[in-house]
């Protein structure tokens, strides 16, 4: 190879649906999973230009890389903002040494500040690639701490070390030992509370979006209608379906969380807390919700569960109060003002923002 | 009051190169730099992209701490977008030069 895998010969641009062919391939080569067009097609919302934005890097024809971005609208104390999330940056390894970064994310800013948005936002778990999304503008909202509770620890361990299929059958019995300590540690529930999956098509999903709005009030966050967070609960890229749990006070819905289950490197699975919310003084309840999570993700083999409590400031400590602990992944939360008119908000601190994992999916 | 002298080409060459450095021995690699150096674009440019994006970083910082020169690299899409500019070590500083120039001018 020569010098001709320079980014000088490129061009860039906004994607349409017929660029859709290019995107999904774009897509398998770089994360090496072997998506489908009709899964790239929903992940994507069919290129549909008021759904989603992706600006490729093509040439002759071939795309060698592209920038995502969702729109979102996010609201703190009535006021509204117009923001776009940034999800991925794929660059094909053969133009790593190219300067298709930061050239799309240069596209992206002006993009998304020619379409009338007031900020682009992102959460970044490597370090590298946090640092120089800084460098090129971004800035720094806060390095938010993921937690994880080990329920089968040998097993983790053994996966994290890659021990092989000895240690993963030496793992078993330890890990029913702690099985069942944490059954016997975990509080019962109060019988004032019943724990119940909830349809994503129930009445209640109505109230949870209420409760999570009330709880998050002074924090910018995503304006949610029971519709949008259906839509949004609705699908992911490794197809693992999302669950609902709520808690009530005899007939009342008072909190709920939300999981998912997903499979990590080197196979580890993992139980995936979205999202959790509660009426003021439900600490309780939310901790049932929490507590059933829990079991269920055992009983669907996961090895850890992991959560991102950045929805209030009382939210860490309820994790930690089950056995959570600080992980040694974390996220930069950053963001880059695309109109004057947010230049100088007080966003940059973790305290003005109710963010997790409903906002980054990606494991 | 005392200005300190804007740098002259060689200083520039002397940040650049020093700031590549920096960025590749932070790699656990060492590398042999001069003016023909591929920067970018080739299989055997001294840096990734994110690594590139790093390298203006140091190279902004250095400038200001040794010189003043307060020049936006890392974050400059123009530079980014003149390919030329970043394709080998010689080019690059001969950019940095043209930017201090302006930015005084």
């Amino acid at each position: 190879m020569n010098g001709t895998r320079s980014a000088g010969s490129l061009t860039i641009r906004r994607a349409d649906p017929d660029d859709l062919p290019e995107v999904a391939r774009l897509f398998r080569l770089v994360s090496e999973r072997d998506y489908d067009l009709p899964t790239v097609e929903r992940l994507v919302c069919g290129l549909d230009p008021q759904r989603y934005y992706v600006w490729l890097a093509l040439t002759g024809g071939q795309a060698v890389g592209m920038t995502m971005m969702e729109p979102r609208t996010l609201q703190r104390d009535g006021q509204v903002l117009r923001a776009g999330y940034w999800t991925n940056l794929f660059v094909d390894p053969a133009y790593r040494t190219s300067t298709l970064y930061p050239r799309l994310p240069f596209a992206m800013f002006k993009g998304a500040s020619e379409a009338g948005m007031d900020l682009v936002y992102a959460a970044v778990r490597r370090p590298r690639v946090a640092e120089a999304h800084l460098a090129i503008g971004m800035r720094q909202i806060a390095r938010l701490p993921v937690l994880a509770k080990p329920i089968r620890p040998a097993s983790l361990i053994a996966k994290h070390n890659n021990w092989g299929a000895w240690a993963k059958r030496l793992s078993r019995l330890p890990d029913a030992a702690y099985a069942g300590y944490l059954a016997v540690r975990r509080s019962p529930v109060s019988e004032d509370y019943s724990i119940e999956e909830l349809p994503w098509d129930a009445a209640e999903v109505r109230r949870l979006v209420e409760i999570a709005g009330a709880s998050a009030s002074p924090r910018l966050r995503q304006l949610w209608s029971a519709e949008l967070f259906r839509e949004r609960f609705a699908y992911n890229s490794d197809g693992a379906p999302y669950t609902l749990v709520g808690a009530f006070r005899r007939r009342d819905l008072v909190a709920g969380a939300v999981y998912r289950m997903a499979r990590r490197g080197k196979n580890i699975c993992a139980g995936i807390v979205m999202e959790a919310v509660y009426e003021d003084g439900e600490e309780q309840a939310v901790q049932g919700a929490l507590a059933e999570i829990e079991r269920r993700a055992h009983a669907a083999g996961a090895d850890v569960v992991l959560c991102l409590p950045g929805w209030d400031e009382r939210s860490p400590e309820i994790f930690r109060g089950l056995g959570y602990m600080t992980s040694p992944e974390s996220y930069v939360l950053m963001r880059r003002s695309t109109a004057e008119a947010t230049r100088d908000l007080p966003l940059d601190d973790a305290s003005a923002w109710r963010f997790g994992f409903a906002d980054h999916d990606a494991f | 009051m005392n200005q300190r002298p804007h740098p002259s080409r060689a200083d520039v060459m002397d940040v650049v190169t020093r700031s590549l450095r920096t960025i590749v021995a932070g790699q656990g690699r060492a590398v042999w730099l001069q003016e023909s150096t591929s920067l970018t674009g080739t299989d055997t440019a001294v840096l990734d992209s994110l690594g590139m994006v790093m390298a203006l970083v140091e190279v902004e910082q250095a400038l200001q701490a040794a010189y003043g020169e307060r020049i936006v690299v890392a974050g400059n899409d123009a530079l980014f977008e003149d390919d030329g500019a970043l394709a080998t070590v010689g080019s690059f500083v001969d950019r940095i030069c043209r930017l201090i120039e302006s930015e005084t001018a």
